[in-house]
């Protein structure tokens, strides 16, 4: 790991969770493994210690045995000495709890365990026990789950009548839950969010042909004739279909959770986000499997979990309020507490920057925090305050629309590829539209979405809502009729056809342009990508103005470059291997690189005069980064070549042509501004 | 809350982590790995492969058998079926902790062996092979036979000053858990809550056996050691040629009252010191 000197201290660290149950990186201190009359203690070492913040997870099971009230004396504890808790309460993997905390009875019904596509339970490999997650689709399942909910916000109704003041030092948590984990470990292995994903239980299937013939009856698939529905709810259509409906299934397990958990206990704070704990990721079970075989102790599994987490900061998740913001809890329960430090330290950093960079951070258990040295604690709290003031962001220029985020991957790797970390997958347009996110440049609609005319309208709203976005429609079947003859609407009559291994459409709308290409596919679990789509996203990004990503020479090492408040980049560079790595960083344009850790370690007066302080300005430079390495830089453009600057000189540029034509009209008679399409001859 | 499988507990006593990560890399990269590849396939792809070594084959994933025997034709390679595999993973789920399921997945899995251009079909993986912490795997070998069919061992670690002032939340200046074992099998691992003793007799080794023994109605023997000894026992036992020397250690420890059997029992000496000395 890269060096640099630390000034702070421990306490300094683990106070700043003090702050706010928002900072990117949690605590994690389960109140169930504390001993009931030893809670007061142990809560007070944490407020000796300087943490004022922790975050516990709610197992139901644990709940619902909680004979000895040990969660209401947990918070009466956290109550009376002025503490803040996050009390993550949706059922998850990776938790320290038998079945992690989902009940027993509910597992023992077969008829209630989810099943992959392959019609086989799924199975999450972690300590206390293995076990097949339940279908979040069976009603067994579903009445039980909301009537926990109900309790726990029974539960701290109660409480706070009890305390007599507002509860607003909790924080509910409510995550994604078991969706993301419905895929099977044989597709999942090679690649994890390659394939579909989605619960095939029977309670699915009863589920998903109700969910269909609901969706395909309102009018706007039916308007030629009643039958017209039926085209799409043919078999050809079933894993289009399943896309959509696993999806809004998700959607409404966070609405009703939501519903739910709010009912009496006002004050309690609920925040949504999107748990990521790869440890339990299906793709782990059989690695998990063959360790009990080889008995192995020696990590195997770093560059799968380092994988893991590059999916984690790529998704935008929706909740069902506000965008669910991902975090990346490392339960040390798997393959992670195998690593080496060095490995076990380059993957919580990475999980920061990117989770963090998104709005989300890291969830780590406390006593693995402890184990890690002091410098590397005080480093990654340096870069966890600058996350927390928005001082390391990750950009979302370009976004990807598809049916389901949890399945795929279409034209994502495609995507990825040209974009880099500032492309986006997302499924809902609520994510669009939430003020961080308004950002992007680029939408990209995948081919295999069912577009309606609502979906279209909401698009086009989205393309007029800032200068030069651009739209990237699919030429498909899939648009309702509605939503065909809205698009046809919109049509100009400047179009130009394009077919460079990809055929589509460019037109202008409005400041922005509209592509509609031809897919070559309409499954939405194949892997579309190929140089052609490469090519064709190049010229999309380009239309946007999108700046290629900054490039490592050497694939081994990965980059993350995070926009910074001063316009300036925070770059970090990881070498996610166990040897050293020398390759050459190449940048789009001139730049001059910094220590970003000296900056952020010196004050803000000192922040003034980075510039020049560094290696003088070049478009490549050569480094040496070490074996599970991540070096921060401070990259600063030389002269003009942002977007925003190229953009403004337009504007000058325009502004000061119309005054001259302006002052020009006043004084030559004549002189006129005529031509077609809005283009101006000057002089007629 | 006293949880029956604390696997936290049971993992930092018995499944230590390694301690030096620079001595792991250098390891890796000065010493060729030798041992056995255990992989998961689906017909002739990879799914998933592992050795004792801790290689990274992730790369290998969605990639033929038979590339990876023509570039690693000298190492053991043992195959299962992914049909098996999955198989064994959903029978294993009626077990009630892992660590059942994983010995679960080393008697039942029938696997191909191919060495040295020889194939052979094997079910059951080499129980010397799997490294259980040294003392795990003394009580399920030849010992279970002379061992009562249920019986409890307690384990106090005691962490130096210097280890427990560098962890600025430490709360407690020693590690514990209780084993519980019926015929053969580790029903119970935890952390045991000793809070109804009171403080002064909960530090007494003898009053927590004493009481473990009552609550669970078993013969309890107990261990108390330091921390930093119990480390180094543990990661020489890891490995079968050097089990014997952390026997030995322990046994001399007993000895010159480093650690402490509790309560003292001849039989339970004996059977220590002639693993130290003998070798069985």
């Amino acid at each position: 790991m890269g060096g640099g000197e630390f000034n702070t201290t421990t306490n300094e660290i683990i106070e700043s969770t003090r702050t706010s149950a928002e900072f990117p990186v949690q605590i994690l201190v389960n109140y169930w493994e504390m001993q009931v009359p030893l809670i007061g203690n142990r809560l007070d070492e944490l407020l000796l210690s300087g943490v004022r913040h922790v975050t516990s997870f709610l197992p139901w099971q644990a709940l619902e045995s909680d004979i000895s009230h040990t969660l209401v004396r947990f918070l009466q504890g956290i109550s009376e000495r002025n503490m803040t808790v996050s009390l993550i309460v949706s059922p998850e993997v990776g938790i320290h709890y038998p079945n992690s905390g989902l009940p027993k009875d509910i597992l023992g019904k077969t008829e209630a365990a989810a099943q992959s596509i392959e019609r086989g339970p799924i199975v999450i490999g972690l300590p206390p026990n293995q076990f097949a997650i339940p279908s979040l689709l069976s009603s067994d399942f579903t009445k039980r789950y909301y009537s926990f909910i109900a309790r726990v916000d029974s539960l701290l109704a109660d409480f706070e009548k009890t305390q007599g003041r507002p509860l607003n030092f909790i924080t509910l948590v409510l995550t994604g839950s078991l969706w993301k984990y419905y895929r099977p470990s044989t597709r999942s292995s090679s690649s994890p969010y390659f394939g579909a994903c989605g619960d095939y239980s029977a309670n699915a299937a009863v589920s998903f042909r109700q969910r269909l013939d609901d969706f395909y009856s309102h009018a706007e698939f039916t308007e030629s004739s009643p039958s017209a529905a039926n085209r799409w709810k043919t078999h050809e259509m079933e894993r289009i279909n399943r896309a959509w409906f696993y999806q809004q299934c998700e959607a409404i397990f966070r609405n009703r959770t939501l519903h739910f958990a709010r009912r009496r206990a006002k004050s309690v704070n609920i925040r949504e986000i999107e748990l990521f704990t790869p440890e339990a990721d299906p793709s782990l079970t059989y690695s998990y499997f063959l360790q009990s075989l080889s008995s192995s102790r020696r990590g195997a599994d770093f560059e799968r979990l380092s994988g893991l987490v590059d999916e984690a900061a790529s998704v935008g998740s929706m909740g069902s309020q506000s965008a669910a913001v991902p975090f990346v809890h490392w339960s040390t329960l798997g393959g992670f507490r195998a690593l080496s430090d060095s490995e076990r330290q380059f993957l919580v950093l990475k999980s920061l920057l990117l989770a963090g960079g998104c709005g989300g951070g890291v969830l780590i258990d406390e006593d693995e925090w402890l184990s890690f040295s002091r410098g590397f604690r005080n480093r990654v709290e340096k870069f966890a305050r600058a996350v927390d003031r928005g001082d390391l962001r990750l950009r979302n220029e370009v976004l990807y629309l598809c049916p389901h985020l949890w399945s795929g991957p279409g034209l994502w790797s495609s995507v990825f590829r040209k974009a880099g970390l500032s492309a986006r997958k997302i499924s809902s347009l609520d994510w669009v539209e939430q003020g961080a996110n308004q950002e992007a440049l680029v939408l990209i609609v995948d081919p295999s979405l069912v577009l309606t005319r609502e979906t279209v309208q909401r698009l086009l709203r989205w393309q007029s809502q800032a200068a030069d976005r651009v739209l990237v429609l699919p030429r498909s079947a899939l648009y309702s009729d509605g939503a065909r003859a809205l698009l046809d609407s919109v049509g100009t009559s400047r179009k130009i056809e394009i077919s460079l291994g990809v055929s589509y459409r460019l037109q202008p709308l409005g400041t922005g342009k509209l592509v509609v290409y031809d897919p070559t596919e309409l499954d939405p679990t194949r892997d579309l990508s190929g140089p052609e789509w490469d090519k064709f996203f190049g010229a999309v990004t380009a239309l946007a103005e999108v700046e290629d990503p900054i490039r490592a020479s050497d694939a081994r090492l990965s980059l993350i470059p995070l926009a910074r408040r001063d316009q300036s980049v925070g770059l970090f560079i990881l070498n996610g291997t166990r040897g050293s790595v020398s390759g050459d960083i190449l940048f789009p344009t001139s730049v001059s690189i910094s220590d970003l850790m000296n900056e952020l370690s010196s004050n803000a007066a000192s922040r003034d005069v980075k510039a020049g302080a560094g290696a003088p300005a070049a478009r490549r430079f050569a480094l040496d980064v070490p074996a599970c390495g991540v070096l921060p830089l401070s990259v600063d453009r030389v002269g003009l070549g942002t977007r925003s600057d190229n953009r403004a000189a337009d504007q000058l540029g325009a502004l000061g042509k119309a005054n001259s034509l302006a002052a020009a009209a006043a004084e030559l008679p004549g002189l006129g501004t005529t031509g077609e399409g809005g283009e101006a001859s000057i002089w007629s | 809350m006293e949880l029956n499988h604390d696997w936290r507990g049971f993992s930092a006593i018995f499944n230590p982590r390694r301690r030096s990560s620079a001595k792991l890399l250098a390891g890796e990269t000065t010493v060729a790995p030798s041992s056995t590849v255990h992989i998961i396939a689906d017909g002739s792809i990879i799914l998933a492969a592992q050795s004792a070594d801790g290689e990274d084959f992730s790369r290998w994933h969605g990639k033929s058998v038979e590339a990876f025997f023509d570039a690693y034709s000298g190492r053991e390679l043992a195959i299962i079926d992914r049909k098996q595999a999955d198989q064994k993973l959903t029978e294993a789920l009626a077990l009630s902790h892992i660590h059942e399921q994983a010995a679960f997945f080393r008697d039942e899995s029938t696997v191909r062996v191919i060495s040295r251009g020889k194939s052979k079909i094997q079910t059951g993986v080499d129980a010397s092979a799997a490294s259980h912490h040294f003392l795990i795997g003394a009580l399920q070998g030849w010992w279970a036979k002379i061992l009562p069919s249920s019986y409890g061992f307690f384990i106090r670690l005691e962490e130096a000053a210097t280890a427990a002032s560098n962890n600025p939340m430490a709360r407690v200046s020693y590690r514990e858990i209780f084993v519980l074992i019926r015929r053969g099998r580790l029903v119970l691992f935890h952390t045991p809550d000793l809070t109804s003793l009171g403080q002064d007799r909960s530090r007494a080794p003898a009053a927590v056996v004493k009481y473990l023994s009552e609550k669970h109605a078993v013969p309890v023997q107990g261990l108390v050691a330091s921390a930093d000894d119990w480390a180094e026992w543990s990661e020489l036992g890891s490995d079968s040629l050097h089990a014997r020397a952390a026997w030995k250690k322990l046994a001399v420890a007993i000895q010159s009252n480093e650690a402490q059997l509790v309560p003292f029992r001849w039989q339970a000496m004996t059977l220590i010191a002639t693993r130290g000395f003998f070798g069985f």
